[in-house]
């Protein structure tokens, strides 16, 4: 069961650590080739500070997985859609405060019945500078 | 309403989604959902069978994206809706056309699609001048 009470204020911030193994890895899984994903000497030729990580990486963001969320019945969850807006990319080295929040829930019923819907925005920040806002919309199949 | 095409790029076409992916993928993404690692549950899933990570897919497309524009730091903005699932076998293309540009930002109209052309992801994003 869903409640709209999910529905709050952004989280303490969860520090994150980006490790260049971790890129590596990373990138190794979605099948990327460009060497600023692999190669330090490469990334740092290009100007950046170390390896640079994908745009998608904020997903391995993972260490504090809130209540509403591990609750979820994972048989009837569907991802439904994501989005980045960067304004700084992340780099290796970079600690990354990490806060989140869902600011939406809400219902619609389609041919499959009722669905639910949650909205979450998650932002990370360096140094109190906004670098990334992730969000991500969950639709839970059967609803309430 | 439609939006004047102002370039197409070539499309990237992706090997074969295997199931060793799906595995390594869960392991850096640290999203251990059942439904795309572990068969037996995924066949008594709603699913009835294993299923790619959204997010693969959705990696597949940045990475297109950043091979387009070249500058990786120039793409501001990203976003995609999942529209059908990806199975272990699947084949998925990337597409892009540049549409409209915004206040400086190119915007352009992505999708990803399977080996029966069905449109798996459909998203946009906005990339610096």
């Amino acid at each position: 069961m869903i409640e709209r009470s999910i529905i709050g204020v952004e989280s303490k911030p969860v520090t994150y650590e980006i490790e260049k193994g971790a890129i590596k890895k990373f990138a190794k899984a979605i099948g990327e080739d460009n060497p600023i994903y692999f190669n330090e000497d490469v990334a740092i030729e290009k100007g950046y500070p170390s390896l640079l990580a994908p745009i998608t990486f904020p997903t391995t963001f993972r260490e504090d997985v809130p209540d509403w969320f591990s609750k979820l019945d994972k048989n009837k969850l569907l991802h439904g859609e994501q989005s980045y807006t960067y304004h700084k990319r992340l780099f290796a080295g970079d600690k990354v405060d990490v806060t989140e929040a869902v600011t939406d829930v809400y219902e619609k019923s389609g041919s499959n019945g009722l669905l639910t819907f949650i909205i979450r925005v998650r932002k990370g920040y360096k140094e109190e500078a906004l670098l990334f806002t992730e969000q991500s919309t969950f639709i839970i199949r059967g609803g309430k | 309403m439609e939006q004047e095409v102002k370039a197409t790029f070539e499309k990237l076409t992706k090997p074969p989604i295997t199931r060793m992916q799906l595995v390594k993928y869960a392991g850096a993404s640290g999203d251990f959902n059942p439904i795309h690692t572990d068969e037996e549950f995924a066949l008594n899933s709603p699913m009835k069978g294993l299923i790619a990570h959204g997010m693969l897919s959705m990696g597949f497309l940045t990475q297109y994206v950043e091979k387009l524009v070249g500058d990786p730091l120039k793409i501001k903005e990203i976003t995609v809706q999942f529209r059908s699932i990806v199975r272990p076998s699947d084949v998925i293309s990337l597409e892009a056309k540049e549409v409209v540009s915004i206040n400086n930002l190119q915007k352009l109209e992505l999708h990803a699609k399977n080996q029966h052309e069905s449109i798996v992801l459909k998203g946009e994003a906005f990339i610096d001048k």
